[in-house]
C-alpha cells in the first residue's frame, strides 16, 4: 500500500512538473466523494434491488489516471501510450480512522498507435475495456471486459472499427485458483500452488459510424459485439472439509453475442443509446465473476442471460433530461425451475436537470426498480416480487450548464419505497426489514477530467 | 400488417427466449405473514392445498431414505461435503432423489420416507448433521438438501409417480443449542478434573482425585435441574446460555418462542438406558477399594444391583434427559410448548403434502403428549382434504408392552413398568396408528432370522399381537379417530435395519439369511419398510457405518430377490390384507424334522370361518389365501410335521398349492383330505404357496 501511495505521489509530481511543459505526461480522474446520513443516526445506504440499481447512494470512489505519450506532436505517426489507473475505495482515513485503504490497478497498459498510420493501434497489458454506458446506473450493458491481456484496433476506411482483444483472468477463487499448504522439500510447510486455471477471455466489436447525417452535427452507428469465454480443466482441495478432498472441476466455455445502436448531435449533447445482449454459459455470469447454480456436470452450459438496455439525453438551454433504463433476465445452468437465482429485473429512470444560473442547477431523479426471482424466499418459502420506488431531490453546484457538466457539488436527498418483497432481502437481523421507507440525506461531489475508461 | 407480424413474432420469440415465471412458482409460494421467526407468522389456513393419496396403508411398502446418502443430483448445495467420512454431509438432497425416482420404481416400492428436512446445528463435536436430527430453526428448510419449493416439487413428482411420501419429525429434543452456565462466568467450559488413575493401583499417597469430565454442553442427568456451583458451593439453577455461532449454525433455535428456557427440563443428558445402570458397576471398579461409599468391590456390585435406577428413574430420564449428543429436552408437558410443536408439524404438513410423519424418539416424550399431538395432526390434515394421514413412531426398546402402549388409546391404562415394589411407573398412551416394531426386529430378525432361535419365538412375541383381544393385545386394537381406518395392530412398521443399527448383513454375512428375512419382511402382515440400501448388500456396523452412499445397481442378486419378493406382495392380496394365521413354529433348531420351521397363512375373506378360523374384519380382500413356510435352519431341509403331527391349514382338502416364489417348475403341494399339508422347505429356504388356478 506504502508502494502505492508513494508511486501515486511521484507519478502527481510528473505529472505536474512535466505536463505543463510537452503535454507528454496527462493526468485525469474520475471521482465521487460524499458524506450522509440515513436520518436515523447512521451513514446513508443504497436501497436496490436490482444487480444495477440508481447510482444516488453510492459509496465514495475515485480512480487517478496518468498517462505518457512517447510522441504527442502528431496524430498519425507511432506512438506508445502508456496509461496507469490507480482506483481508490470507499475506505477513507478521514471517516475510519484506519490508515489502510482499499486499492486496485484498474488501468496499466501500453498502447501503441498507428502502427500502421491511421489504421492499427495495438494494445497489452491490464485494461478496462469499455464501451458505452447507462450513467444512471453506472452499468455498461454492453461490453465492459477487465482482462489482463491485449488487443488490436483497426480503423477502416469508411468509419468502420474492428477491436479484437484477448485476455485473461484468474480470480481468486478456488474456481480458478487456490494455493495449498503442504510439506517443503526440506522442512515445515511450504505453499502450493494447486489450482491454476486462467479464463480466456476473447472479444470482437465491429462498430460503423456515421457524422453528420443530417448536416447538422447529427451522427449515428451501429456495434456487433460478441465474445467467447473458456476456462480449462482442473482440480481443487475442497477446504470446506478436513481431509482436503479433491474436485475435479470441468472445463468450460460460453458465448455472447450483442449489439448497439447510437445516435447523437439532435440537439446539444444529446445522444441515445440502446444495446441488446444475449450470453450464455460461462459469459452469462460477466467476466469478472465466479459462476455460480451449475449443472449436474459442474458446468455452466443452459445459464443465460440477456439484456435489453438504453441511456438518453437531451438538453436545451434550461433544461436537460437523462433517461435509463434496462431489462435483464438471467438464469443459471442447474436443474432448478425455481430458484431464486433465476428472473427477471428491470429500472427505470430519469432525471431532469433544471438550469437556474449557469452553475446552480436543480436536478430530480425518479426511478423505479422491480426484480422477479424465481424462487421462493428462505424465510418463509413466500414468492416475493421486490421493488423499489425512488425520488430525490438534487441541489447542485456545477462547472457549467450540461447533464454531465463536471465537476458537480450536490445535495441529494432521495426517499426510497420499499415493497414487502425488497424488505425481505435484507438479513433476517437488520432492521431496514422493518420499515418501508429508507432515506438518504448527503452532500456529494463529483468528478471527471482526462478520463481514460475504455 | 407485415409490421405488426413482425412484432407479434417479435414477442414470441422473446418469450420462447427467456422463458416466464415457472409454471409451479406460485403454486409452491407460501402464504406469508412475513419471515418466519415467529409461531405468529405461520399461517396455516391459506393456500393449502393437500391430497389424499393412500386407500389402506397395508398396501404400502415403505423405503427408508437419508436424503444426503441417497444421490447429490444438484452440486450447488454440497457445503461441507466429505464423501471420505461418513460422519460428514456427502452431498445428497432433493433433487438427487428425483432424479432416481427410475429405481424407486424399478424395485416396486410404494411410501419413501425421507430423513428431516429442516434446518440444523451445521457440526457438533466434529459430527455433520447430515441426517436431520439437530434442529435448529423448526420452520426453514435445510440447504445442504435444496429450498422448499425443491422440496415440494419432490414430493409433487412422487406422488405423480404413484409414491407416498413420510417425513421423519422430532419433537422431542432440539439441537445442541445451549449450555449450561453451571459455573455462571458466561462460557461454555469443558474442563476435565483430576489425575485420570484408577487408585487400586497406586500406592497410599498418589493422586486420588480420580477423573471427572464435566462439560457445560452436556452434563450428566441430573433429576432436581442442573445446578450451578461455584467455588463456594451450589448456587441455584445454573442458566442456559443460548449459542452464537454462525458458522456451524449454533444459532438460538426458531421460531422465537422456543428461546423460552423454561420449554426446556434442563436436567442433562441421559445416563442410563437400562436396569441396572451399567455407569454404577463401572464406577464400582474405578474406585475399587478406595471406594469411600462401600468396603468392597462386591457390596458396590451389590449396592448397583440394588439401587440400581429404578423404573422411574429411567423413565424420567428417558421424558426429562437431553438426548445424548447435548441435544436439549424440550418439556412436552407445557400446554404451550405442545401448542406450538402442533403449530410447526402442522406448517409441515401444509407445505409439504406430506402423507405420514414418521416421528423420532417416541418415548422420550410423556405418552399423553401423543394424545395431543396425533389427533391434532389428524385433525388438521382431514380438514384440508389429507385423509388417512399416517403418524408411526419409533419407540426403541425390546419391551413390546411399551412400545405397543403408544397405539392404545391415552385413557387405555398400559402399564409397562413393573417397579420392585410391584408398582407400576405410569400410564402411558399414544394414539399413534402404528409403531417400528422393535421388538420383531430383535427376537425374530435378530433371533431367529439371524442367529438361528427357535421358531417359537415369533409366536410367542406374536400372540401379543394377533389377538382381537385389547387387554391382551399390547397394542391398539382400534382404528383412531381421523386416522388410518385401520387399527395399529394391523398396521405395524416392520423391519429388518434402519439407520440406528448395524446392517443385518454386519452381524451376518450371509446373502442368503438376509434374503429369507427379506421374504419374512415382504409376506408377513404389517407395512414393510426397507432401508435404503439394504437390497443392495450393503453391510454396514453401527452408526455412521450404516449410512453409506447409495449405489443403483439393478443387476444385484438381492435387488432382484426384493423387487420379486415385492411383485408377488403386490399381485396376492393376501399377503399385504389378509390375516396372519401361524400353522406352524417349533422349539426345534438341530436335527429334529422340522427344525427352524415356521409357517403362516394370509387369509382373505372378512367375517368367513376358514378350518375354525373366523376371518377378521380388517382381512379387506377376496383373493386367494396364501401360505408361506420358512426353513430358518441352515443345514438341512426341514418339514411341517414332526413327531406324526402334520400341518393344518385352512385350504379345502385336495387343494393343489404352487410355490409362487420358484419361477422354474414351481413344485405343487396339495392338502390332504384332513385339510393336513407337509411342505419341505431347503435350509434357508422359504416357500409362497398359493392354490393353482
Amino acid at each position: 500500500m506504502k508502494v502505492s501511495v508513494f508511486i501515486t505521489a511521484f507519478l502527481l509530481f510528473c505529472s505536474n512538473l512535466f505536463g505543463s511543459k510537452n503535454e507528454k505526461f496527462q493526468f485525469g480522474s474520475y471521482g465521487r466523494v460524499n458524506f450522509s446520513s440515513d436520518l436515523k443516526g447512521g451513514r446513508g445506504k443504497p436501497a436496490n434491488v436490482v444487480s444495477h440499481g440508481a447510482r444516488l447512494e453510492e459509496g465514495n470512489y475515485a480512480e487517478l489516471n496518468f498517462a505518457y505519450m512517447q510522441n504527442k506532436n502528431s496524430n498519425k505517426e507511432f506512438n506508445v501510450k502508456t496509461e496507469f489507473t490507480l482506483a481508490l475505495f470507499d475506505e477513507l482515513f478521514h471517516y475510519t480512522g484506519d490508515p489502510t485503504s482499499q486499492m486496485a490497478i484498474r488501468n496499466m497498459y501500453a498502447y501503441a498507435e498507428n502502427v500502421i498510420p491511421g489504421v492499427l493501434g495495438i494494445w497489452v497489458g491490464s485494461r478496462m475495456y469499455r464501451g458505452d454506458d447507462i450513467y444512471l446506473f453506472d452499468y455498461w450493458p454492453l461490453d465492459n471486459l477487465n482482462t489482463l491481456g491485449g488487443g488490436v484496433d483497426l480503423f477502416l476506411k469508411n468509419n468502420f472499427y474492428v477491436g479484437i482483444h484477448t485476455g485473461f483472468n484468474r480470480l481468486k477463487d478456488n474456481y480458478f485458483y487456490q494455493e495449498v499448504q503442504t510439506s517443503s522439500n526440506f522442512f515445515g510447510p511450504a505453499r502450493l500452488l494447486y489450482l491454476d486455471r486462467q479464463k480466456i477471455i476473447s472479444s470482437l466489436k465491429l462498430e460503423k459510424l456515421f457524422f453528420n447525417i443530417n448536416g447538422k452535427g447529427m451522427g449515428m452507428k451501429y456495434k456487433f459485439y460478441s465474445e467467447f469465454h473458456f476456462v480449462p480443466e482442473g482440480v481443487m482441495k475442497r477446504s470446506d472439509t478436513f481431509t482436503y478432498q479433491d474436485e475435479k472441476l470441468p472445463q468450460d466455455l460460453g458465448f455472447l453475442v450483442g449489439a448497439q445502436f447510437g445516435m447523437w448531435g439532435f440537439s446539444k449533447n444529446s445522444f441515445l443509446n440502446v444495446f441488446i445482449k444475449y450470453a450464455t454459459g460461462l459469459a452469462a455470469y460477466g467476466e469478472m465473476a465466479v459462476p455460480f447454480g451449475l449443472n449436474s456436470e459442474k458446468k455452466t452450459t443452459g445459464a443465460k442471460e440477456f439484456v435489453l438496455a438504453s441511456m438518453f439525453n437531451y438538453e436545451t438551454g434550461f433544461f436537460g433530461l437523462m433517461l435509463g433504463g434496462y431489462f435483464r433476465y438471467f438464469k443459471d445452468a442447474d436443474v432448478n425451475e425455481i430458484d431464486l437465482d433465476d428472473g427477471w429485473e428491470f429500472i427505470v429512470a430519469a432525471r431532469p436537470h433544471f438550469f437556474i444560473t449557469k452553475h446552480f442547477h436543480q436536478l430530480f431523479e425518479v426511478s423505479y426498480q422491480m426484480k422477479d426471482p424465481f424462487g421462493v424466499f428462505p424465510q418463509d418459502g413466500h414468492h416475493y416480487k421486490p421493488a423499489v420506488f425512488k425520488f430525490a431531490i438534487m441541489p447542485a453546484l456545477s462547472f457549467d450548464k450540461g447533464t454531465f457538466s463536471r465537476p458537480q457539488l450536490r445535495l441529494v436527498f432521495s426517499m426510497s419505497y420499499q415493497n414487502e418483497g425488497a424488505k425481505q432481502m435484507y438479513l433476517l437481523d437488520d432492521e431496514r426489514r422493518n420499515h418501508n421507507f429508507e432515506f438518504f440525506a448527503g452532500v456529494q461531489a463529483e468528478w471527471w477530467f482526462h478520463s481514460a475508461y475504455r | 400488417m407485415f409490421f405488426y407480424n413482425k412484432k407479434v413474432l417479435f414477442f414470441v420469440v422473446m418469450a420462447l427466449f427467456l422463458g416466464c415465471e415457472p409454471e409451479n412458482l406460485e403454486k409452491y409460494s407460501q402464504f406469508s405473514n412475513g419471515a418466519l421467526v415467529s409461531l405468529e407468522q405461520v399461517d396455516l389456513e391459506h393456500d393449502v392445498n393437500l391430497t389424499t393419496n393412500v386407500t389402506d396403508w397395508r398396501n404400502e411398502i415403505i423405503y427408508q431414505v437419508i436424503i444426503d446418502r441417497f444421490a447429490d443430483g444438484d452440486p450447488n448445495n454440497n457445503f461441507n461435503v466429505n464423501k471420505d467420512s461418513p460422519a460428514q454431509f456427502h452431498g445428497g438432497d432433493y433433487q438427487g432423489l428425483i432424479d432416481h425416482i427410475w429405481y424407486l420404481k424399478e424395485l416396486g416400492v410404494t411410501t419413501i420416507w425421507i430423513s428431516p428436512v429442516v434446518q440444523n446445528v451445521e457440526n457438533d463435536a466434529g459430527f455433520a448433521s447430515y441426517h436431520g436430527y439437530w434442529t435448529q430453526n423448526f420452520l426453514k428448510v435445510n440447504p445442504h438438501f435444496g429450498d422448499l419449493a425443491k422440496l415440494r416439487e419432490m414430493v409433487d413428482i412422487l406422488h405423480e409417480n404413484g409414491f407416498k411420501v413420510i417425513l421423519d419429525i422430532v419433537v422431542n429434543h432440539i439441537g445442541q443449542l445451549f449450555f449450561y452456565d453451571i459455573n455462571k462466568n458466561g462460557v461454555p467450559d469443558e474442563a476435565m478434573y483430576g489425575c485420570g488413575t484408577m487408585l487400586k493401583w497406586f500406592p497410599e499417597g498418589e493422586c486420588k482425585s480420580g477423573f471427572y469430565h464435566l462439560t457445560e454442553y452436556d452434563p450428566d442427568f441430573d433429576p432436581d435441574g442442573i445446578k450451578s456451583w461455584t467455588s463456594l458451593g451450589p448456587s441455584g439453577p445454573a442458566p442456559i446460555i443460548w449459542l452464537h455461532d454462525p458458522v456451524y449454525n449454533h444459532m438460538p433455535i426458531m421460531p422465537v418462542e422456543f428461546q423460552n428456557p423454561s420449554w426446556y427440563n434442563r436436567k442433562g443428558r441421559v445416563i442410563a438406558w437400562d436396569q441396572p445402570n451399567p455407569q454404577c458397576f463401572i464406577k464400582c471398579f474405578q474406585y475399587g477399594p478406595d471406594n469411600p461409599n462401600y468396603q468392597s468391590v462386591g457390596q458396590c456390585i451389590d449396592k448397583c444391583n440394588a439401587s440400581s435406577f429404578s423404573c422411574e428413574m429411567l423413565r424420567l430420564q428417558e421424558q426429562k434427559g437431553d438426548f445424548p449428543g447435548g441435544l436439549k429436552d424440550l418439556d412436552t408437558t407445557i400446554p404451550d410448548v405442545r401448542k406450538a410443536l402442533a403449530k410447526v408439524f402442522k406448517y409441515w404438513i401444509k407445505v409439504g403434502d406430506f402423507d405420514g410423519f414418521r416421528i423420532d424418539t417416541l418415548k422420550h416424550v410423556e405418552g399423553d403428549f401423543w394424545a395431543y399431538f396425533c389427533p391434532e395432526m389428524r385433525k388438521y390434515a382431514k380438514a384440508h382434504g389429507k385423509e388417512k394421514f399416517l403418524m408411526f413412531g419409533e419407540a426403541f426398546d425390546g419391551n413390546d408392552d411399551l412400545i405397543g402402549g403408544y397405539t392404545k388409546e391415552a385413557d387405555f391404562s398400559v402399564n409397562y413398568c413393573e417397579n420392585r415394589d410391584g408398582t407400576y411407573s405410569e400410564l402411558r398412551g399414544g394414539t399413534l396408528d402404528s409403531v417400528f416394531y422393535f421388538t420383531q426386529k430383535y427376537w425374530v430378525f435378530d433371533g431367529v432370522f439371524k442367529y438361528g432361535a427357535p421358531t417359537r419365538t415369533i409366536e410367542n412375541l406374536f400372540k401379543f399381537r394377533l389377538t382381537d383381544d385389547p387387554f391382551q393385545n399390547h397394542y391398539g386394537t382400534t382404528p383412531h379417530e381421523n386416522g388410518i381406518g385401520i387399527p395399529p395392530y394391523k398396521a405395524l412398521v416392520n423391519f429388518i435395519e434402519n439407520h440406528d443399527i448395524p446392517r443385518f448383513l454386519f452381524d451376518l454375512p450371509d446373502t442368503t439369511a438376509q434374503r429369507q428375512a427379506f421374504a419374512f419382511l415382504l409376506t408377513e402382515d404389517g407395512i414393510p419398510c426397507i432401508y435404503y440400501g439394504s437390497e443392495q448388500e450393503f453391510d454396514g456396523g453401527n452408526d455412521p457405518s450404516n449410512r453409506e452412499d447409495m449405489v443403483f445397481n439393478t443387476e444385484n442378486p438381492t435387488f432382484k430377490v426384493v423387487k420379486r419378493l415385492i411383485s408377488i406382495r403386490k399381485k396376492y392380496d393376501a399377503l399385504r390384507l389378509g390375516d396372519l394365521v401361524i400353522r406352524w413354529s417349533t422349539e426345534h433348531t438341530g436335527d429334529e424334522e422340522d427344525a427352524g420351521i415356521f409357517a403362516f397363512e394370509r387369509l382373505c375373506g372378512a367375517g368367513e370361518v376358514k378350518n375354525g378360523i373366523t376371518v377378521s374384519q380388517w382381512a379387506t380382500c377376496s383373493g386367494p389365501d396364501v401360505l408361506v413356510v420358512f426353513n430358518v435352519n441352515a443345514f438341512h431341509p426341514s418339514r411341517t410335521t414332526s413327531n406324526g403331527v402334520l400341518m393344518s391349514v385352512s385350504f379345502p382338502p385336495g387343494t393343489e398349492l404352487v410355490d409362487v416364489w420358484q419361477k422354474d417348475s414351481p413344485e405343487v403341494f396339495t392338502v390332504d383330505e384332513n385339510s393336513k399339508l407337509i411342505v419341505e422347505v431347503p435350509p434357508r429356504g422359504f416357500r409362497i404357496l398359493v392354490p393353482k388356478q
